[in-house]
């Protein structure tokens, strides 16, 4: 039995789920996607073209703007993903669900922007020490402990290894995040606090199997070099990894009820 | 009772073995068809500069003007001639040679002024998308040595050259290119499933513009054409969306002539933002309008359970399309390593 075999059967639901929502709507959610962000990325152009002296500022404020419209539009497709994975009638609409209000605006901005700044907080975080030691290598070389040829070249090499692991620890931690936009995206009673929580829970002894599920679309997402196929491997992504994080879900839930089942019945006797 | 030989039966539904050969044995023609296309428009050039060259209207010492040494209005007119003829010819003798009348295949459904100009708008966001991913695309493959440069064509400011340069880049492409591909190409090919036709018009629509900076660009809006076609049912939107993207190149050219570089910028930058957003803002309104807009009608399996994977193979894999194919891949590598 191969490895991904629980990978391989994802990603059959997912074309199958693709399949039933029609590929075309998949299609035409990720080019209204890739369009709101061909828009920002024009604004920003035209932003640093036309105000060269003060680009930074014009470029931050685009950004912001970017930043505000483009987060909840994330959500929103993670929601077509979310509802097209559980095999619901998804329609390109719900891209624009989250500016309905700006309760719903709101919540989806906290959502995404929570999950953002954990995931980079935790690549932060494990990239320091990697990142600390070729600093100090690079930027104080007359230090005297570095004066010895084989120290030099023990904090360079140790650097670069602690860095490399590092990368891989901060997205082993990121996967703590994995479930997060498709709990916010199907549970619309919880919020973005709760969604951070439940989603740590759910993926709780369960971060190999989505770093499993991420490996095997590696080479759809080196497709991408070539930058038309983005046009599929968004919603494939996409819907793939709502079909993994409605998985893992179920199975937290049914844990749960178990040990609380347990729990009563050691309770009775 | 009536004697069946074999036992066979009449069927109502052809078997997708049936389908699958005849899908095959259409697209192996379309392909010869086109490659005629290709073939005959190059003859037809030669033939023309040829003319041309014996009427004395090429200036030897003027070949690297953008024009081939030939004066602008009549490079524009034999190209008009050479497009025209070339593209019309081969598919009449398609349609002779297959025994399909234009009506049994050309989309012509009446569509609302409204409805149309939704569509086009939308359309023409999804061409400035396909736009910056091709640049993209050029800027990742430039990384590797690629030759990415078509080459620049010359620009005369006499009105009657401009009048002709829209009517060869604008007019007529949108008339002939949307008669061949989402007229013909599409209508033969819709009977297999709409899937199969949508994706199979526009990779062979994509090929047909021959270099690595158009494949791409043609092939996703080629994508955006045939789906609107078959959407509407009408070949007028394609021909209204494949008019305004080309009319929009024209006119940015020009403009990238008579105005200062800070003025173009502008207006190039708003009228890319303009146009995103109303793409946007049409397509939220077609689908408030109709919910199933972007919902392609039997998309995944054509007629005879001929599913789209087979079909698209059937499509692809046989002599026609495979010489077509080959001819305009070996052009678009010559292009990127000369």
């Amino acid at each position: 039995m191969s490895v991904f075999t629980a990978e391989n059967k994802i990603r059959r639901e997912a074309r199958a789920r693709l399949a039933q929502a029609h590929w075309s709507v998949a299609v035409a959610v990720t080019v209204l996607f890739l369009c709101a962000a061909a828009f920002f990325f024009v604004a920003a152009s035209f932003a640093v073209s036309f105000w060269p002296n003060a680009a930074t500022a014009a470029l931050a404020v685009v950004l912001a703007l970017a930043l505000l419209a483009m987060l909840p539009l994330q959500l929103g497709l993670a929601r077509w993903c979310a509802l097209a994975a559980n095999g619901e009638e998804a329609s390109p609409m719900l891209l624009f669900t989250y500016y309905r209000g700006p309760a719903a605006w709101g919540r989806a901005l906290a959502v995404t922007l929570r999950r953002m700044l954990w995931r980079l907080l935790w690549l932060v975080v494990c990239l320091l020490p990697g990142g600390a030691l070729l600093g100090v290598a690079y930027q104080w070389p007359q230090a005297p402990f570095l004066q010895r040829q084989e120290v030099m070249q023990l904090c360079l090499i140790g650097g670069w290894v602690l860095v490399a692991a590092g990368a891989v620890a901060g997205i082993w931690m990121g996967l703590r995040y994995f479930a997060v936009s498709y709990l916010a995206a199907t549970r619309e009673e919880l919020s973005p606090q709760a969604c951070i929580r439940l989603s740590r829970q759910v993926m709780k002894g369960h971060k190999g199997a989505a770093f499993r599920l991420l490996i095997t679309y590696v080479l759809w997402v080196a497709s991408c070099f070539f930058i038309l196929p983005l046009l599929v491997v968004v919603p494939y992504m996409g819907v793939g990894t709502a079909v993994c994080a409605k998985w893992l879900t179920q199975l937290w839930q049914n844990t749960r009820k178990e040990s609380e089942a347990n729990r009563v019945d050691g309770g009775e006797r | 009772m009536q004697y069946h030989p074999y036992q066979w039966e009449q069927r109502s539904q052809p078997s997708a073995y049936y389908m699958g050969r005849m899908l095959r044995r259409q697209s192996s023609a379309i392909g010869f068809t086109l490659l005629g296309i290709f073939l005959m428009m190059n003859v037809l050039a030669v033939i023309l500069v040829l003319v041309l060259g014996r009427m004395g209207l090429i200036d030897y010492t003027q070949l690297n003007n953008g024009f081939q040494g030939i004066d602008p209005v009549a490079y524009y007119l034999m190209y008009g001639v050479y497009a025209g003829l070339g593209a019309i010819l081969p598919v009449i003798c398609l349609l002779r040679a297959l025994n399909i009348s234009l009506g049994e295949i050309l989309p012509s459904r009446r569509v609302g002024v409204k409805q149309g100009a939704l569509c086009v708008l939308f359309g023409m966001s999804v061409c400035m998308l396909a736009n910056m991913m091709v640049n993209l695309l050029c800027a990742n493959l430039e990384q590797f040595g690629v030759n990415t440069d078509t080459g620049a064509q010359g620009y005369d400011n006499s009105p009657a050259a401009i009048a002709l340069l829209f009517f060869s880049t604008a007019v007529m492409p949108a008339f002939m290119e949307e008669f061949v591909y989402r007229g013909v190409v599409l209508g033969m090919l819709r009977r297999f499933g709409n899937g199969v036709a949508v994706v199979g018009s526009s990779l062979l629509f994509g090929l047909m513009h021959g270099n690595i900076v158009q494949i791409p660009f043609a092939l996703i809006v080629g994508l955006v054409l045939a789906y609107l076609v078959t959407k509407t049912g009408s070949i007028w939107v394609g021909v209204a969306l494949h008019f305004a993207n080309n009319a929009y190149a024209c006119l940015m050219e020009v403009l990238s002539y008579q105005l200062s570089d800070g003025a173009y910028m502008l207006c190039y930058y708003l009228v890319v933002l303009a146009i995103i957003l109303l793409g946007i803002v049409a397509a939220v309104i077609l689908m408030r309008r109709q919910l199933g807009f972007f919902v392609l009608p039997s998309a995944s399996a054509g007629p005879g359970g001929l599913g789209f994977a087979a079909a698209m193979r059937q499509m692809v894999l046989n002599p026609g399309v495979i010489a077509f194919a080959g001819v305009l891949l070996a052009q678009t590598v010559y292009l990127c390593v000369s």
